[in-house]
């Protein structure tokens, strides 16, 4: 609590007078046993008071005295033990009187803890909320850098590629051989770029028949009269790349495509030639 | 004059034991402070005479509940004293409606009450730090016993203002009496 503003509501000043409610009273004497400041400040302004009664003091008769000591005379003083069951008895009736038995600062208190109990809760609940949020947003994102890097590394390695082949394309050494399609698929069109000097060789497929299950195209080079193979191809004819093939070859005189079953042949089955060009 | 006893603890502990030397002690040196404060209330030396008689029975009977730790004895006596002589004066002020209200009687209590102030007393260079508005409210509330709500009600001003002026008036008490309490 902010005892500065308690110290300065007034409410000590009006306990050392004398103009408190019994709840007020309760309350200034509990904690006045509980901060010192309180305590300190309540005892300077009870001091004042013992200060203005002293100051406002007049001598009594002298009768008084005898008369107050004859008084006393024979008057039992109540113990601690009989004030405690009287303040029992208070503390009995109190409830069914008035129902405010607890006082204000317990039942203030007793709030206070509860709302703290609660706000700590939730807190802790909307904290364990927050941080597994956190920790998956952060896996997200740990997937989306990973997506990313990866998506970057497959880019680069295009890039590389397509670098390379126009490279290999504005290269004097490179030759491309148009391959139109035979009689067994007029519409069918390839092209092959060969490196003469480097002796690499790529396709790019314009149009062919997207082959069944269990065949594969197969590429072939015409060298001195015989073909020599040079490895079979997955049709990709969404792809706007050239595909690079296995084998290299030297004074090809012309390129070929058969059809063949998967995995490829020894040799070409000539009447599934697809598509024929001369180098 | 100091209102310290020394050895207090000792005395009050001689006092529960039914000790009525050590509780002339108490008299010797409480009786005329309270005795002004009572008469003050009360209005007469006479009804303070009974007032202070049932004070210390009162204080003599209840020793055993004094806490040091809510306050020094002093206080706690001055306490009981004023609440006796308050619930003394509002038995009178009762017993007076009661009575015929053209009785002149009235009337003058009336003007006895308010002619009564911290001025009469000898403490004017004490209480002059305090406004004319700040002595009343003080003497209303410690004097008469009311609350601030009865303040306001019998004066016609706001309860805040009551708030005010009685925490006012206690901040200059203080400068005064906690000064006066070095010397006295």
């Amino acid at each position: 609590m902010d005892l500065g503003i308690y110290i300065s509501s007034g409410v000590l000043e009006n306990y050392v007078l004398g103009s408190v409610s019994d709840q007020e009273r309760r309350e200034v004497e509990c904690l006045s046993s509980i901060y010192p400041e309180i305590k300190e400040e309540l005892i300077r302004l009870q001091q004042t008071m013992e200060g203005f009664a002293m100051a406002n003091a007049l001598e009594p008769p002298p009768g008084l005295k005898a008369s107050i000591l004859e008084a006393i005379d024979g008057v039992e003083q109540e113990t601690g033990r009989e004030d405690e069951n009287k303040e029992l008895k208070v503390i009995h009736r109190a409830p069914e009187a008035t129902g405010r038995s607890i006082p204000a600062y317990w039942r203030t208190a007793a709030a206070a803890s509860i709302i703290l109990l609660i706000g700590a809760i939730f807190l802790w609940q909307s904290t364990i909320g927050e941080l597994n949020n956190t920790r998956t947003q952060l896996s997200d994102l740990t997937n989306s850098k990973q997506n990313l890097e990866n998506r970057i590394a497959e880019l680069e390695s295009e890039n590389e590629e397509s670098e390379y082949l126009n490279t290999l394309l504005a290269d004097n050494a490179t030759k491309r051989v148009a391959m139109p399609g035979t009689d067994n698929s007029p519409e069918s069109f390839v092209s092959v770029f060969w490196n003469t000097e480097s002796e690499e060789v790529f396709l790019k497929v314009t149009d062919l028949p997207v082959p069944t299950e269990d065949k594969q195209y197969q590429l072939w080079a015409i060298v001195e009269g015989q073909p020599q193979d040079m490895g079979v191809f997955e049709l990709d004819l969404a792809s706007e790349s050239l595909q690079a093939m296995p084998y290299k070859v030297k004074n090809a005189d012309a390129f070929a495509i058969t059809l063949e079953p998967k995995g490829g042949s020894e040799s070409p089955t000539l009447s599934a030639m697809y598509v024929l060009g001369n180098a | 004059m100091s209102i310290d006893i020394p050895d207090i603890d000792l005395l009050i502990s001689r006092i529960k034991q039914g000790e009525k030397e050590a509780f002339e002690v108490l008299y010797d040196k409480y009786s005329a402070a309270l005795f002004g404060v009572v008469t003050k209330i009360v209005r007469s030396e006479e009804i303070g005479q009974d007032v202070m008689q049932e004070a210390f029975v009162k204080i003599w009977k209840k020793i055993h509940s004094y806490d040091s730790s809510k306050g020094s004895l002093f206080t706690w006596m001055l306490n009981i004293s004023r609440n006796t002589a308050i619930d003394k004066w509002r038995k009178i002020k009762r017993e007076q409606k009661v009575e015929i209200q053209t009785d002149e009687s009235v009337v003058g209590i009336q003007n006895q009450h308010t002619s009564i102030n911290i001025d009469s007393i000898g403490l004017k260079e004490l209480v002059d730090k305090l406004t004319p508005e700040q002595k009343l409210v003080v003497e209303y509330i410690y004097f008469n016993g009311y609350t601030q709500q009865e303040v306001s009600d019998e004066l016609g001003i706001p309860l805040g203002t009551v708030k005010s002026r009685v925490r006012k008036a206690v901040i200059e008490l203080r400068k005064v009496f906690i000064k006066l309490l070095l010397w006295i």
